[in-house]
């Protein structure tokens, strides 16, 4: 079964920076945001996942967002955050740029994402938010985002 | 509101009544003593009347049904009208059966299910009318009336059927709370030894401390040698007495809070140890559990065979984790039907054999220092190497030179290499030689062993063994490249250093000689693909750990050895599902995040690399098409995963959503082999077997099923419709799924 992000009136949104455009993630699957710390690096796994880093008890996954959608990895600075998702049982840490802020859209608001997307960035861009004066937000499923991860471990 | 709580008790409750069911009725056919039988039926008429009890509150009325007309049979046994011959018992177990396929559908009872209920009931001597059972294809809704306790679904409603609970009180807790603990305390482990770690630290400032004092007396003494003038004197005199105030207040300080520190720690360890053997004692079932279905599936076993069969039975007390209990059931099962299957002869050619023609299967567990063995025995006819030695050859696996040098624990272990399979009908999945490889993975996750004895013409006995704890584990750490990782102390048998003019060369494989006898020796880098040249082309010798579990042995080479030490090992979550030599991670005490490493699944791999030699190959045929699958699941997660996991393998793969588009694709496409859930809406995975067999006429395309019901009834009923293979998804793995694909599409080599 699709999962699907709840259709209530207005739904919570995390929005972020990776390198220069915006993303959002359902606030209903985001645990934590953290600071980067280095992670203990996994024998044979893609750039993309740079380790596992371990919060409390839980092992996480860092994943490197921008190499996945396949962005320009910029250095790491003192606004890298890394974003604690939860989806089902699978728990990881998405490293982004920065995080910007707590946002709540409607679901009228939100637009099919454009067709000429490709690539991983079609799997997981799920809808498009776009504000008056402003760029776009890209909205991320987090299980798309998952599975991608798992396929390429 | 939810009833999923109550749904999964109920499952919870009714399985372990049916196999009270079960276990009783098996008991009652062979006790002769009245009292006995009278104690035993009663155990059975609890049972049915209380799953009778739950099912009707919760609205399941075929169940309700099915219990009542078991209830009625039992009653009428009680008061002597029935007499409980073979085929009543036989007919009764069939009842229990079906109650627990019924229950295992709950909430949702499917169709095909119900359709067996009828006859079911007639046969029992239903009064009521049958068909209106059959006709109601879903039961109604729970009364909204318990709808107060649904906020706390780990409080269990009074079970009122069971009068005969007395004593403590006891609460149901869910599995993942349990586990959540489990991993607590386990942090608190790991704070312990930080706090150690601070506590080495004081002594050391300490030591630096009292050093200080000596120098400080040995300044004073210098200094009352030297010459000063009275002024000059009183001046040092009085610094020489504010240092040593200073100097004593620090000692005293020092020492206090060391001391402090000290029996906080002790305190605090005592606690922790505590704690920790408490979550875990919570966590731990006795191993009845498990061996309560084995009277049953062996009295199925042997009249199915045609054998005569004793089951003996010891240490039903012994107590193990429930993980550990999950992952030994479905091997416990498959090595007492290989026992009986394969070890046993028939009657006539045991008397041939001056045997008894009775066979004896001896089931039991026991603990031993900080593990625990479960042996199955048999006074069978025991395995011929040389018979695996040809099958191997056969196989293009090993050369008949090679195969002749391999030693009699050498031979065996080519049972458990996936593919390998002597018998020369393929009856079940037993005789695939997916059996063994399963029961391997499961103990290699356990950071068991698995050892076959075996004496041709008197039996073998097989033993497992599986560390008592999974709490913390010992591992060893090592420095491979510029990593750290850790790897299972029970994985390890001894540790040797390797010196660089030691290693010679077999078949361009460098080995070594360990007590007489050559073995491989890999660099652990290469295995992690690690980008590193061997340590022996840097150091004239470099320390090797000895792999202690596959009767092959393997020496793996690593660059430093750091520690050995206890730790908790943490799972690393389903996105390594795939990776299953990486088993866990594990914290040190500073704060560091170690892999751990199963060097098991490595070295396995890394032989299917190269094994068969190159040059014993066979070439495969060229340019072929890739095999098309089709692959059936209403999970949207699970369908995409196998999709990727078989596309990489290099198939062409189609997705259905359920048995019915499945069905569709299927008349208008020809598929080479179908891989489908069984739970699914529409038309379920039996059912879809079913009518591949039937309507569609496809008798000979391969369906594996693949399912989260690791019941033995549903690996029956899925070999019954005709699927030639049966996963369980909590044994899942791609290797063993791929295994099996390759199996039944004819490619295996």
């Amino acid at each position: 079964m699709m999962s699907s992000v709840a259709q209530s009136p207005t739904t919570g949104y995390l929005t972020m920076r990776l390198a220069s455009e915006y993303y959002a993630l359902p606030g209903t699957s985001v645990r934590e945001i953290m600071r980067w710390r280095t992670p203990t690096p996994v024998p044979g796994a893609p750039p993309m996942i740079p380790g596992l880093i371990n919060q409390r008890g839980q092992i996480l996954t860092v994943i490197d967002a921008r190499l996945l959608l396949g962005l320009a990895a910029a250095p790491l600075d003192r606004s890298t955050r890394l974003v604690w998702i939860q989806h089902h049982a699978t728990d990881a840490a998405l490293l982004v740029d920065a995080v910007i802020d707590l946002i709540t859209i409607a679901p009228d608001h939100l637009t099919p994402p454009p067709i000429n997307l490709t690539g991983s960035a079609q799997r997981v861009i799920q809808a498009v938010y776009q504000r008056d004066d402003d760029q776009p937000i890209a909205i991320l499923d987090p299980s798309a985002l998952l599975i991608l991860v798992q396929e390429a471990l | 509101m939810d009833l999923t709580a109550f749904h999964t008790q109920f499952r919870d409750e009714t399985t372990e009544h049916v196999r009270t069911l079960n276990d009783a009725l098996v008991a009652l056919e062979a006790q002769v003593d009245e009292a006995q039988r009278r104690a035993e039926l009663d155990r059975a008429f609890r049972a049915v009347h209380t799953i009778k009890g739950s099912a009707r509150m919760l609205g399941f009325e075929p169940i309700a049904r099915l219990a009542h007309a078991l209830e009625h049979v039992l009653d009428e046994v009680r008061q002597g009208k029935r007499i409980p011959e073979r085929s009543l018992i036989d007919l009764l177990l069939r009842g229990g059966d079906l109650i627990m396929q019924l229950t295992s559908e709950v909430p949702h009872l499917s169709a095909a299910t119900l359709a067996q209920l009828p006859e079911l009931l007639q046969a029992l001597g239903d009064t009521t009318t049958p068909a209106a059972a059959a006709t109601s294809p879903l039961p109604p809704l729970p009364a909204p009336a318990t709808s107060s306790a649904t906020e706390t679904p780990v409080a269990t409603p009074p079970d009122t059927a069971s009068p005969s609970r007395t004593g403590r009180q006891t609460v149901r807790v869910r599995v993942d709370r349990l586990d959540r603990l489990f991993n607590l305390a386990g942090e608190l482990n790991i704070g312990q030894q930080w706090l150690a770690e601070l506590e080495r630290e004081l002594e050391r400032l300490q030591k630096m401390v009292e050093h200080q004092q000596r120098a400080l007396l040995a300044l004073e003494h210098d200094l009352g040698r030297l010459r000063f003038s009275p002024s000059q004197r009183q001046l040092l005199d009085a610094r020489l007495a504010e240092l040593r105030g200073t100097q004593t207040t620090l000692t005293d300080h020092v020492q206090h809070q060391l001391d402090r520190l000290g029996r906080h720690l002790l305190h605090q360890n005592l606690l922790v140890k505590e704690l920790e053997h408490e979550v875990m004692a919570v966590r731990l079932l006795p191993i009845a559990t498990l061996f309560n279905g084995l009277p049953r599936l062996v009295r199925d076993l042997a009249a199915a065979t045609g054998k005569q069969v004793q089951l003996d039975i010891y240490g039903e007390t012994t107590e193990l984790d429930r993980k550990v209990l999950e992952l030994i059931g479905d091997p416990l099962v498959h090595l007492v039907r290989n026992a009986i299957d394969h070890g046993l002869e028939l009657p006539e050619e045991r008397i041939a054999a001056g045997k008894s023609p009775v066979g004896l299967v001896r089931i039991g567990a026991e603990a031993a220092g900080n593990e625990i063995r479960i042996r199955i025995q048999d006074d069978g006819r025991g395995i011929d190497t040389d018979r695996l030695r040809r099958r191997a050859v056969e196989l293009g696996w090993l050369t008949a030179e090679r195969a002749g040098q391999l030693d009699t624990q050498e031979a065996l272990d080519l049972i458990f290499q996936p593919g390998f399979s002597t018998a020369t009908t393929i009856t079940e999945i037993s005789g695939r030689g997916v059996g063994m490889d399963v029961v391997r993975t499961n103990l290699l996750e356990l950071g068991g062993q698995v050892r076959i004895d075996t004496v041709v013409g008197q039996g073998t006995t097989v033993t497992l063994t599986i560390p008592l704890t999974l709490i913390t584990s010992q591992i060893v750490l090592v420095q491979v490249a510029q990593q750290v990782v850790a790897l299972p102390a029970t994985a390890v048998q001894s540790i040797i250093w390797v010196q660089r003019n030691q290693v010679y060369f077999i078949d361009n494989q460098p080995a070594i000689t360990y007590q007489q006898r050559a073995i491989s020796l890999i660099p652990l880098a290469a295995l992690l693909d690690l980008p590193a040249e061997s340590p022996l082309q840097r150091h004239l010798r470099a320390p090797a750990l000895i792999l202690k579990a596959r009767q092959k042995r393997v020496a793996l080479l690593v660059d430093d050895l750091i520690d050995e030490r206890e730790a908790v090992v943490k799972p690393l979550g389903p996105l390594f599902a795939r990776r299953p030599a990486l088993s866990g991670a594990v914290q040190l005490g500073d704060g560091r995040l170690i892999l751990l490493i199963n060097p098991f699944y490595l070295v396995e791999s890394n032989t299917h690399r190269s094994l068969p030699p190159a040059t014993e190959r066979k070439a495969l045929p060229t340019a072929t098409t890739p095999a098309r699958l089709l692959v059936v699941d209403d999970s949207f997660t699970t369908r995409e995963l196998l999709r990727s996991i078989l596309q990489s393998a290099g198939y062409d793969v189609t997705v259905a959503i359920d048995g019915a588009d499945a069905l569709d694709r299927l008349r208008a496409t020809t598929y080479d082999l179908v891989v489908s859930d069984i739970e699914m809406p529409r038309v379920d995975g039996f059912t879809l077997t079913t009518r591949i067999r039937n309507d569609l006429a496809l008798v000979d395309l391969p369906v594996i099923l693949i399912t989260s019901l690791a019941s033995e009834e549903h690996r029956r009923r899925g070999l019954e419709v005709g699927a030639q293979a049966y996963i369980v998804k909590s044994q899942f793995n791609q290797d063993s799924l791929l295994k099996v694909i390759q199996q039944l599409l004819g490619h295996e080599e």
